[in-house]
């Protein structure tokens, strides 16, 4: 018979062998025809997340499982601190507990369970649980001294599958490489990054070099255009504002005046320094050895 | 009786559709129906990789020979970390598995296409999953990796470190490689996990069955001057800055006598200098940009991030040159590969390229034909399928 199941635990892309065992349980109900739909403590290939160990994610689980005929609950005993008898757990450990008692059937999968696990969380979560599965024998002494009915406790070492083997022949299969030469009637493409380049060059020497064939002449016409910086003006004919405009050039002053000084002596340095190298004199360099 | 049945994955499909990896994927999956192959392409509802929006109707449909089957996406992620991590990683900073997992599944997720595996892998020879970088390749390959190809076009950014996709790259069945430097790049991000079995397959390009250089410039009002042309997203990361300040310099500077066209999406914004010399034709389609490659002197490949440059192949079939970024290992070896193309490696020599294409715009033509022999013998369709079904054959057994 199919039932309509929901799967919550962690699921692909989390990483972990938890979450490859409730992908394969998910795979095998699927194979079995029964209607299943996944939930995961938080995104994932899952339909949907919702993190157990919240209150909120409890009740948005507990949402989900509604209409359901049976629900297989993959939990992190050690991420629920299901040891710890704590008012501040309470509120997570209820909404779970509502969400379990939603659904006529419930299985628990339990992940590293502690030594010790408190009373009150094995009446609240696993009260109505039809079976609860660990993987150890030591577990589930721990759950049974607790309180949890010793009939629905099972020990199944295979809850953690192996990874699966990885695949690693491998072929590789390059194209053939094709023989560059020069195409009919025409430049070949090495002749013409050849010249791309020269002429790159060319373009670069004067700059580099100061001097050689092929040099661009670089006009110090527009840098002499542009006017020197200057210190905005505050206007104002309101004699009230003398004040504040005798203050408000200080302080400009004071904050601008050495920008405004070392932006003009560069500016004057380099139509000097271009000038220079267009007549064919030498910039100063320091290790110039004129 | 079928040869096979095949299962596509493309992120989004259909004939208003722009990008590569799904081009590719449609191409592909039309051609292998066309051989015999039961195809079903498995795709989002989404037409906008932007919005992810659900635009097409859920469920199943055909597209003459292909059964197409649309799942909606669901957008429920940590959007805000999501955002956070997606700027770590694009400055280059590293994030933990779980944090590769929250932005994985914080822009969008497609759960029911990947249950749709889970419940139908069985039917399926083979699941060929494209790209690398989307949440459906990132998770469907787990549903049955001895029978997925992945076809990754991978680029060499930091997406691809992500320690996320290396078991991918080590776990599948084949991967399908789209060049050789592509291929390199996937052994570089594995290191000693070992690539997958895999292949270089490229892509398939189709030849338009006409031209019309002359009605193009009409049609536009390009007038005489030759031009040079650029087709694709108008980017930083596509380079579009660098080739606009290189053709500004070289009419400015040299006297370049050319226009600069272009074709496609982003912000043109050319320096008032020469915004008369600039024309942006918006979207052009298949037809007009074809006649727009044949009616260039040239075609510039400015981008570094290139998992194959389908534009160079079809501007080299259109009979016109390329001019490329040598900063691309894909375009370059396409290039070196063909004897076909010309690389620039700075700035200045793309200024002198475009200077030298201005002072004789028939300069490239003789390596543009060796470029359409190129094309035509390694991505013309028939081959390119050919590789892929070798592929699936070894697959199937």
């Amino acid at each position: 018979m199919t039932e309509r199941i929901l799967v919550a635990g962690p699921y692909p892309t989390m990483g972990g062998t938890e979450a490859a065992a409730v992908f394969a349980l998910v795979r095998r109900l699927v194979s079995e025809g029964h209607d299943v739909v996944v939930v995961s403590p938080r995104p994932s290939a899952a339909h949907h997340h919702a993190d157990p160990g919240s209150p909120r994610g409890a009740a948005r689980l507990a949402s989900l499982v509604s209409g359901r005929d049976r629900m297989i609950l993959r939990l992190d005993a050690g991420a629920l601190a299901v040891s710890a008898e704590s008012p501040r757990l309470l509120p997570g450990r209820v909404a779970l507990a509502g969400a379990i008692r939603r659904v006529p059937t419930v299985d628990v999968v339990l992940d590293r369970v502690p030594s010790t696990v408190a009373p009150r969380w094995v009446s609240l979560v696993l009260g109505r649980a039809a079976s609860v599965t660990v993987a150890s024998e030591g577990e589930r002494e721990a759950l049974v001294s607790s309180g949890v009915d010793a009939s629905k406790v099972t020990v199944d070492p295979d809850i953690l599958p192996p990874t699966p083997e990885r695949i690693l022949e491998a072929f590789a299969r390059p194209l053939p490489s094709v023989a560059t030469g020069a195409p009919d009637g025409g430049l070949s493409a090495s002749a013409i990054e050849e010249l791309v380049k020269r002429r790159a060059v060319e373009v670069r020497t004067p700059l580099e070099a100061g001097h050689g064939p092929g040099r661009v002449s670089l006009s110090t016409k527009p840098l002499r255009s542009l006017p020197p910086l200057e210190r905005p003006i505050i206007r104002s004919n309101n004699p009230a504002y003398a004040s504040v405009k005798r203050v408000q050039l200080k302080l400009l002053a004071w904050m601008f005046d050495w920008v405004i000084q070392h932006v003009n002596r560069l500016h004057q340095a380099t139509i000097e320094a271009i000038e220079l190298a267009d007549a064919g004199g030498q910039t100063d360099e320091p290790n110039s050895s004129s | 009786m079928a040869e096979g049945r095949v299962a596509i994955v493309p992120t989004r499909y259909g004939d208003d559709v722009i990008g590569g990896s799904e081009a590719v994927l449609r191409e592909m999956a039309h051609g292998l129906a066309a051989r015999g192959w039961d195809v079903d392409v498995l795709t989002t509802c989404a037409r906008s990789h932007y919005s992810w929006t659900n635009e097409y109707a859920a469920g199943l449909s055909q597209d003459g020979p292909v059964t197409l089957h649309r799942f909606e996406t669901v957008q429920d992620g940590d959007r805000d970390n999501r955002h956070l991590y997606e700027q770590r990683i694009q400055l280059g900073l590293r994030i933990d598995r779980d944090e590769q997992d929250v932005w994985l599944h914080g822009n969008v997720r497609v759960p029911d296409l990947f249950h749709h595996l889970v419940v139908n892998a069985e039917r399926y020879d083979a699941i060929v999953l494209s790209p690398y970088l989307f949440w459906t390749t990132a998770t469907c390959w787990q549903v049955a990796p001895e029978k997925t190809v992945v076809v990754p076009c991978l680029h060499d950014e930091y997406y691809a470190y992500l320690d996320l996709f290396r078991p991918m790259l080590s776990e599948v069945a084949q991967l399908w490689f789209l060049s050789e430097p592509e291929h390199e790049l996937g052994h570089r991000l594995v290191g000693s996990a070992g690539l997958a079995p895999h292949r270089t397959t490229g892509a398939g390009v189709h030849q338009p069955s006409s031209y019309d250089p002359v009605g193009f410039r009409s049609r536009h009002g390009l007038g005489d001057r030759p031009f040079v042309v650029y087709a694709g997203r108008r980017e930083e990361g596509k380079g579009w800055p660098q080739l606009l300040g290189a053709f500004t310099k070289a009419v400015l500077v040299h006297g370049a006598d050319i226009d600069l066209v272009t074709s496609g999406v982003g912000p043109v914004e050319p320096s008032p200098l020469v915004a008369d010399r600039v024309h942006d034709l918006g979207f052009l389609d298949d037809a007009e940009l074809a006649s727009a490659f044949a009616a260039a002197a040239a075609y510039v490949q400015p981008s570094r991030n290139e998992s194959f440059s389908r534009t160079i192949m079809e501007s080299w079939l259109a009979g016109t040159g390329v001019i490329a970024n040598a900063g691309s290992d894909v375009v370059a070896w396409h290039c070196r590969r063909s004897g076909a193309g010309i690389v620039y490696e700075d700035p200045e020599e793309l200024v002198q390229a475009i200077s030298l294409v201005a002072a004789d715009p028939t300069l490239l033509d003789g390596l543009a034909r060796q470029g359409c022999e190129y094309v035509v013998r390694e991505y013309a369709w028939p081959a390119v399928l050919d590789r892929m079904e070798e592929g699936l054959g070894e697959l199937i057994g």
